[in-house]
């Protein structure tokens, strides 16, 4: 690990100052994707800046929704009762994700800005775009028909300059419920929808979110949800528990006085570049009866724009049979989801 | 609001010299630890984490180093109550805060009950990663909502790698002290 | 209290105190007055040749100490070939010696400094430049090779093997099965790091080392070879009296430890080293990837006419290893015209070395992977087609030599029986519950047994307390607690009146912690030393006894373990998602010591082979043949959600026939057919039939 300085930020406007006078400094939350990165040389701030200590850490309810401090833990968000009652499908996709001891240090903040999994990326001897601009993408490969090990890269958003996939939970179930980012900067605060907030790799994968230099996560709003909503998260992985997503999807709709769907919002994870917010299958299932029919056609629009590279073709009909299987747990219950 | 140098961009070394601070960058830096509720006062290397600052710098070698990487949860320890992967953390952002590690718990003579219940149900084989099990049990017991099925307890233990695959020995000892906790101790009424 | 019955008891390990407190010390735990850290700088490439290696920034670093590179290394040496003599080097051939790249993260320098972050950090800053080659990477290609071998044998047995003529007996069977099978490479991913702490008297002429090691005398033997060093003149002590489970990756010497040695030599202070975890993907060791071919030839209700079974696999530029795959299908099942071939390709890639039933483990996947599939074929019942093919003696001896002791028909009837094999669904893909598939699988195991020379010292007080010493180890596998019972049992004292120490080379010098012989060659010893005791403990005085028992001789019996084993799985065939819902191994070991650490390390088998079969696998860029699995989040193994419903059952019965204890060592078995058993119960659960692991859920989604 390079050496830094280590600072404690006081208040979000310390922070915001500390990180203008130092161009290149990071902020510390929780650690878990700094330090993991900065040990693998990914990361080499000269400034660490703490900033755990700037009273971002309570959980809020008002009339339009919950406030959610950046530095809440991903175990006090997933457990927060208000959560698993009103925003079940936040609360599962949290603990489908890490470990316990994981999410007690991770932060929501901190989860909006997790690294991103591609072994090219976290490996500083091989070709990676997202990291150093111009060497390379070795997942994609370096020559045509030997693409590197890119099993778990996306199918969905990607370019020819990075096919990572975007590796959080959270975020997928946050983009189905519309929440919305609060960030702030010397100059102003303003509130990012989450899925706008993640950036496509284009041809600048180095920029993942629409956060600026100057700028801080503070918190995010979980608007409510339409009455008599249901939502669900399921993740499938390689191993039963602590394995990153291979496909998930989180959705939550509402049907109406006639059974059809009036409310929809899909989110799929493992998939994309950036959580995937999937208009597509979503214009399929408004308004439309919530059939099996219905299901599939969805996944099939969901993943009609889909690149599959050569080891993670599966993702297509995995990720739309995921989705499939959500949208039916939530209109029939149960159906033997549980071994 | 673009700036395309945000977050994840790789970035050269700085010239701090705007925090204020002499000698080089790792100069190391005066901190106090609470572990196993004793106050530590030490001089570190920002760049220590709080697994090496407790393994190295003062001698708690119970907590092991599996990964150094969040991947395998030896290095679980407790921090104001929640249990932590101690290698992805520094021990400069951990001051003042009660610690508790293995060597807190209990020693050969006085076995804590989940320690006992470890040796009884060989919830361990090699004993590498059983400093961090059991950590992880004293948290999932003692300070989060207690698990109820079988299934549960192997979810949020899984945090916990085990390549001897003492995993059914773990779920047995953790069984049996929750519910010797649940059960009235004998001639109490119940 | 007289101990009764100690000998199977299921007695608390007795080093289970100073385990859950964290009083255990392991290598890496151990810190030395001056200590200073080294860190490995490894190469990022995996074939060519060093250009140029800039360490200017490196020396300047802080704190640092010594930045070695070829070109201030001091001399260092094979570490040895010979197992038999105790002085086996993971690779016969030593870094920093040459400028030459044979596999990714070879070590190319070595960077000491004061503290751990200071050295790691400095080793970061060595700039290596290359002139790269595309690396072999690819058994398919590489076995297409010139420089591909045909090793005689392996482990003293034929590999290359014939037997009738199986062409012919293929020509006259009705039925027949030709598939081939593949096991992806495997690392052993112990928990705890390699790692190597070193220190030197003042005046040289002693070395103490701090070790990660299965075989403390092989890692004195070798270690000082590789350093140079005449055991007549230097005493070179090896330590390793805890270790965080090693499965075969820490049985052979590896270089890094000869490193750390020279470098405190060098700087006249202890160093320790620890490997990091991605360190562990190159330098200490995998089980090899293998391609396998089985063959089999039956009557029309599966009687075996012909088998063959050809493995292709490989080793490291840098050391012949052979995985001594084919071995276990010479001798399973009665056939009298069968062939085994074995073809050694060579690859960039690190040393491959022995992991926890090597051979065994990816042979038994392919051959009872083919033998579910003749099952399927002829319509007979699993166990009825392994009953039928029943070897009653040594298939090897023309079915003449008779086997030490073999019950393997208990073990398929007592498993037939405690899992309801009856009721398993006769057709694939037949029974569901919900969305997920049922299915049922079983397969055989067999390892061989095998024991060796070793020395025990037993010293009694005249209070009547006895302490084991011997250079033997506990991995997590019980030796200590075994130990303690057999002279607890031989002197008639209590289990808590016995001490033991281990794995010292000040010690009575015991055997590698490898091969499931530990119990087999040290208990002998321990049971002897002790039995010279008796007459001090009946005259209640103090005494000391130091015996060696040689291991055992041929003595007309075949000696080998079996088992049985059997998995339901559950498949969410959509979804791609398999969990092992229930698993139930019978075996057949002999005599049981403890109850309760044997139940432990075969659940660990089982569990390991449940991982193999299901999820794990080292993944090498094709390109560049990078490691690109290196962490235990890439290179999945189970965890605990991933567990459930095993069950363990031991025949009990002490071989008469093999060593004085009648009891054959079980750390191996488990783990040899666990796989095919769950692979044959996906087959049976979705009709799916998987000849390549692990069994992913794009597995199944591809083929489903």
């Amino acid at each position: 690990m390079n050496p830094f300085r280590y600072v404690k930020a006081t208040s979000p406007a310390d922070a915001l100052a500390r990180m203008g006078r130092n161009p290149g400094a990071r902020f510390v939350a929780g650690g878990t994707t700094l330090l993991d990165l900065m040990k693998l040389g990914v990361e080499t701030p000269g400034v660490l800046i703490d900033i755990n200590h700037l009273g971002l850490d309570r959980i809020t309810e008002d009339l339009h929704g919950l406030h959610i401090g950046a530095h809440v833990s991903n175990t006090g968000l997933a457990e927060d009762d208000s959560v698993k009652k009103n925003w079940p499908v936040v609360s599962q996709a949290i603990l489908a994700g890490a470990s316990t001891q994981l999410r007690n240090m991770a932060t929501v903040g901190g989860n909006l800005l997790q690294g991103n999994r591609c072994g090219y990326f976290r490996d500083v001897a091989m070709p990676c775009n997202r990291r150093d601009p111009g060497t390379g993408c070795g997942a994609l490969g370096e020559q045509p028909g030997v693409e590197g090990i890119n099993r778990y890269c996306a199918v969905l958003g990607t370019s020819p300059s990075c096919i990572t996939a975007h590796p959080s939970d959270m975020c997928v179930a946050l983009v189905a419920v519309d929440a919305k980012v609060k960030i702030s900067s010397p100059a102003f605060d303003r509130l990012e929808r989450a899925e706008t907030f993640f950036r496509l790799p284009g041809d600048t994968p180095q920029i993942q979110t629409d956060l600026g230099a100057d700028e801080m996560i503070t918190g995010i709003e979980l608007p409510k949800l339409p009455a008599g909503a249901r939502s669900m998260y399921l993740k499938v992985r390689d191993r039963t528990s602590y394995a990153y997503a291979l496909t998930s999807a989180a959705v939550v709709l509402t049907l109406d006085a006639g059974g059809n769907i009036d409310h929809i919002r899909v989110a799929l994870g493992g998939v994309g570049s950036v959580p995937w917010r999937s208009h597509e299958a979503e214009n399929v299932l408004l308004r439309s009866p919530p059939t099996e029919e219905a299901f599939r056609a969805a996944a099939e629009a969901a993943f009609a724009g889909a690149v599959p590279y050569q080891y993670n073709g599966f993702k297509i009909a995995l990720g739309q049979d995921t989705l499939v299987r959500v949208l039916n747990e939530l209109v029939r219950p149960g159906a033997g989801e549980q071994p | 609001m673009d700036n395309p140098e945000t977050e994840q961009s790789p970035e050269t070394e700085q010239s701090p010299e705007v925090e204020q601070s002499g000698g080089t960058a790792d100069a190391a830096v005066p901190i106090s630890l609470i572990v196993n509720g004793m106050r530590h006062d030490l001089t570190v290397d920002p760049r220590v984490t709080l697994l090496d600052a407790l393994r190295n710098h003062l001698g708690f070698t119970g907590t092991k180093k599996g990964c150094d990487q969040g991947q395998c949860g030896a290095c679980t320890v407790l921090v104001n109550g929640h249990r932590i992967d101690s290698c992805l953390t520094l021990a400069v952002m951990n001051q003042d805060v009660p610690i508790v590690t293995i060597e807190g718990l209990g020693t050969p003579e006085t076995l804590h009950p989940i320690q006992k219940a470890f040796i009884e149900h060989d919830g361990f084989q090699c004993g590498y990663c059983t400093s961090g099990q059991i950590m992880s049990v004293v948290a999932l017991l003692e300070y989060e909502e207690p698990p109820v099925s079988d299934a549960e307890i192997r979810e949020r233990m899984s945090g916990n790698l085990c390549r001897c695959g003492a995993y059914p020995g773990i779920v047995e000892a953790i069984k049996c002290v929750r519910d010797a906790a649940r059960k009235p101790v004998a001639g109490e009424a119940a | 209290m007289i101990p009764k019955n100690v000998i199977g008891a299921g007695i608390d390990r007795v080093d289970g105190p100073l385990k859950v407190t964290g009083s255990a010390k392991y290598a890496g735990d151990v810190s030395l007055g001056g200590m200073v850290y080294a860190v490995p700088v490894t190469s990022t490439i995996a074939r060519g040749n060093i250009a140029s290696m800039d360490t200017s920034a490196a020396v300047k670093a802080p704190g640092v100490r010594i930045v070695m590179t070829r070109e201030n290394a001091p001399p260092l040496f094979k570490g040895g070939n010979d197992y038999t003599d105790a002085c086996q080097s993971g690779e016969d051939w030593m870094p920093l010696q040459d400028d030459e790249i044979y596999y990714d993260g070879q070590i190319i320098g070595l960077v000491v400094a004061d503290t751990l972050e200071r050295a790691i950090h400095a080793a970061d800053l060595v700039k290596t430049s290359y002139q790269s080659c595309r690396p072999m990477i690819d058994l398919t290609a590489a076995l297409k090779k010139p420089d591909v071998t045909q090793p005689a044998t392996a482990l003293g047995q034929p590999l290359q093997y014939e037997r009738g003529d199986v062409d012919k007996a293929l020509t006259k069977s009705l039925v027949r099965i030709d598939q081939t099978y593949t096991t992806p490479v495997q690392h052993h991913n112990p928990m705890e790091p390699h790692a190597s702490v070193a220190e030197w008297s003042a005046d040289g002429s002693s070395l103490t080392l701090h070790e990660t090691s299965q075989w403390v005398v092989n890692s004195r033997n070798s270690i000082a070879r590789m350093l140079g060093i005449d055991q007549s003149k230097v005493t070179v002590r090896v330590l390793s009296p805890f270790l965080g489970g090693g499965f075969g990756s820490k049985g052979y010497a590896w270089a890094f430890s000869a490193l750390t040695a020279a470098a405190a030599r060098e700087l006249g202070c202890p160093v320790k080293l620890v490997l990091s975890r991605r360190q562990m993907y190159s330098l200490n060791g995998h089980r090899p990837s293998t391609t396998q071919t089985v063959t089999l030839g039956s009557d029309r209700r599966g009687r075996l006419k012909a088998t063959r079974h050809l493995c292709g696999t490989y080793t490291s530029k840098v050391f012949e290893y052979i995985e001594p795959v084919v071995l276990s299908t010479q001798l399973l099942y009665k056939c009298s015209s069968l062939q085994t071939g074995f073809d050694l390709a060579r690859m960039n890639t690190g040393t491959p070395t022995p992991m926890r039933g090597p051979g065994e483990t990816p042979g038994l996947f392919a051959l009872e992977s083919a033998m579910d599939e003749l099952a399927f074929a002829t319509g007979t019942d699993p166990i009825d087609l392994r009953r039928l093919n029943y070897a009653e003696r040594d298939p090897r001896t023309n079915n003449r030599q008779r086997w030490s002791s073999k019950h393997l028909n208990e073990c398929y009837d007592r498993g037939e029986e405690e899992f309801g094999w009856k009721d398993r669904p006769k057709k694939p893909a037949s029974r569901r519950d919900g969305r997920w598939l049922i299915g049922y699988g079983m397969a055989s195991a067999t390892y061989p047994a095998q024991n060796t020379s070793s020395s025990v010292k037993v010293s009694l007080t005249a209070d009547g307390r006895a302490e084991i010493e011997v250079a033997s180890h506990d991995l997590g596998t019980g030796t200590y607690t075994i130990l303690c019972q057999f002279a607890a049992n031989e002197l008639n004292l209590p289990v808590s009146k016995v001490s033991c120490r281990l794995a010292d080379t000040f010690l009575p010098p015991g055997p590698c912690a490898g091969g499931s012989q530990t119990v087999a060659s040290v208990g002998p010893a321990v049971i002897a030393a002790c039995n010279k005791l008796l007459k001090f403990r009946a005259a209640g005085e103090p005494g000391e006894e130091t015996v060696t028992i040689p291991g055992s001789q041929p003595n007309g019996f075949s000696w080998q373990s079996f088992g049985a084993q059997f998995a339901e799985v559950r498949v969410d065939a959509a979804l791609g998602r398999i969990r092992v819902h229930r698993f139930l191994g019978i075996y057949d070991v002999g005599q049981i010591i403890n109850e309760k650490t044997a139940r432990s390390q075969v659940h660990g088998g089982i569990i390991q082979g449940i991982g193999m079969a299901l999820m794990e696998a080292s993944a090498f860029d094709p390109y560049f043949g990078r490691v690109m699995t290196p962490n235990l989040a890439d290179y999945h193994f189970p965890v605990n959600a991933d567990i459930h419903g095993i069950r363990v059952s031991f025949i009990n019965e002490p071989d008469p026939h093999f060593g004085p204890l009648g009891a054959r060592g079980l750390g191996e078995l488990p783990l040899t057919g666990a796989a095919a058993a769950v692979a044959n119960a996906v087959f049976n659960a979705t009709g799916i039939r998987v000849r390549d692991l692990p069994i992913l859920p794009d597995t199944i989604l591809a083929k489903g």
